[in-house]
């Protein structure tokens, strides 16, 4: 119980219980402040930590950037990579005509005259190839005149050869009859292609 | 009022303070840094594992033996090289047999248009997942070449063999074949001396070189370079080295030597030593 003065009507103040307080004030208000001043330390401590981790990567990173671009050797062998991508476009197009003639003689009949052989692309039947789909093989178009002593062996010439690797058969373009009386025969067909058109002229 | 009853609500108006100024704010700081890092730790490993592969491709060039490099540049040179491969074709033509009547070498117009339309960026980028560059984006020039020659058919035959298989690379476009038909001429005249036809030929065909590329920033490449992706995910494309092998199976030619130089009277006939 508390002391009141009757005159004054004053409350016996008790400085026991005043001490007590403010003690008690100070302990949570310290420990209000250090827990507060550890957390920003906490977040100091780890703000500064990912800064230093971010200057080393940028270091590493433009380091290495350096070296990319300024070593001869990298240069070099991009260099030949673009050269090898370049031959590797050219093979794969590439026709070996060798090949084309040794399979047209291979298939040639020991009488049949040869005047004239072409080699060489035919653009409107590629474009007939790409529309299909089979773009990616290579085509050489084979046109040959040649000289026969009677029809019966130009039919043979022919089915002699379809017998080249070819997936669409040999056919005659043109025909006739040469100042000797032999049979002039133009005949045509794809390495791995094909060719249409019109039929005998006597 | 005590001094040490105030110290609680001015710790606690401190600590607010604290907290909602400079700890949130340094808090924010650290979670933008926090994902700058990771995206810096991805660009780094990126990076690293393209100098690994690059190394790696370093290392697989260096370890081709000198010859092969020697092969793969005459099959493409770094300039137009007109004067090897007419000293080449010229070897091929003494050692069939044939008789070389005309060259004609000629940039290919068509060619070059196309590359400067602009297309080459555009294709390029288009095939990348078809990992199939373009020759323009490549850097590589065709020239047009037409040889006439005459000779017998096997003469023609054996020419034809040793341009296919030749040092410089050449794809062939067209070849022509035909007896000669000169009607001023018997069929005696028509043919050599031991009576073999004579046939004319046309060759026709692209040779190619690469143009001269400056130096590429291989850092900044490496997102968008067509052809440094191909290096860094699959390495040095040495199948090509097979293929060329297989076609190029000439000896490897002996880059044309200067003899002596210099003349006076320019018109004038000088006799050939017997």
């Amino acid at each position: 119980m508390r002391k009141i003065n009757l005159k004054s009507r004053d409350l016996a103040s008790s400085s026991a219980y005043k001490q007590s307080s403010g003690l008690w004030s100070v302990i949570v208000g310290s420990i209000i402040l250090l827990i507060t001043v550890s957390l920003y330390g906490v977040v100091f401590y780890l703000s500064k930590k990912e800064t230093t981790t971010k200057e080393v990567l940028i270091d590493h990173i433009d380091k290495t950037k350096r070296e990319l671009n300024k070593n001869k050797d990298f240069q070099e062998v991009y260099d030949f990579q673009k050269r090898l991508l370049g031959l590797n476009n050219i093979l794969e197009k590439k026709i070996i005509q060798i090949n084309i003639l040794n399979a047209i003689s291979e298939n040639t009949l020991p009488d049949a005259v040869l005047t004239d052989i072409k080699i060489g692309e035919n653009s409107k039947l590629l474009r007939v190839m790409h529309s299909t789909g089979e773009n990616d093989k290579k085509i050489a178009n084979v046109s040959i005149e040649a000289k026969f002593v009677d029809l019966a062996k130009v039919a043979e010439q022919l089915d002699a050869y379809n017998d080249i690797d070819i997936n669409r058969e040999a056919s005659l373009s043109q025909g006739g009859i040469d100042e000797d009386g032999k049979i002039k025969a133009d005949m045509e067909f794809l390495i791995n292609g094909t060719s249409k058109s019109s039929g005998i002229k006597e | 009022m005590n001094a040490k009853l105030l110290f609680l609500p001015f710790s606690i108006i401190l600590a607010l303070w604290l907290v909602i100024s400079p700890v949130k704010n340094m808090w924010t700081q650290y979670k933008s840094t926090k994902n700058e890092v990771i995206d810096l730790q991805k660009t780094k490993d990126k990076l690293d594992r393209g100098m690994r592969s690059i190394r790696k491709a370093v290392g697989e060039f260096q370890g081709l033996d000198k010859l092969t490099v020697d092969y793969l540049n005459n099959a493409m040179p770094q300039l137009k090289d007109d004067d090897n491969f007419v000293a080449e074709i010229n070897k091929n033509a003494k050692q069939s047999g044939v008789l070389v009547t005309k060259i004609d070498i000629s940039e290919n117009s068509q060619g070059a248009m196309m590359c400067s339309k602009g297309d080459n960026v555009g294709i390029a980028v288009q095939n990348i997942s078809n990992n199939n560059l373009n020759n323009c984006s490549l850097g590589v020039k065709q020239m047009e070449v037409v040889v006439d020659l005459s000779g017998t058919y096997l003469a023609v035959k054996d020419f034809i063999a040793k341009m296919d298989s030749q040092n410089r690379l050449v794809e062939p476009v067209q070849l022509l074949m035909s007896e000669e038909k000169n009607s001023g001429e018997s069929d005696e005249e028509k043919t050599n001396n031991q009576g073999e036809k004579i046939i004319n030929a046309k060759l026709q065909m692209n040779i190619f070189y690469r143009d001269k590329s400056g130096k590429v920033n291989l850092s900044e490449a490496m997102d968008r370079d067509p052809i440094l992706k191909s290096l860094l995910n699959k390495g040095l494309k040495k199948d090509v080295i097979d293929k060329v092998r297989q076609v190029i199976t000439s000896d490897i030619f002996i880059p044309v030597k200067v003899g002596a130089i210099g003349k006076e009277n320019l018109f004038a006939e000088t006799q050939n030593a017997e």
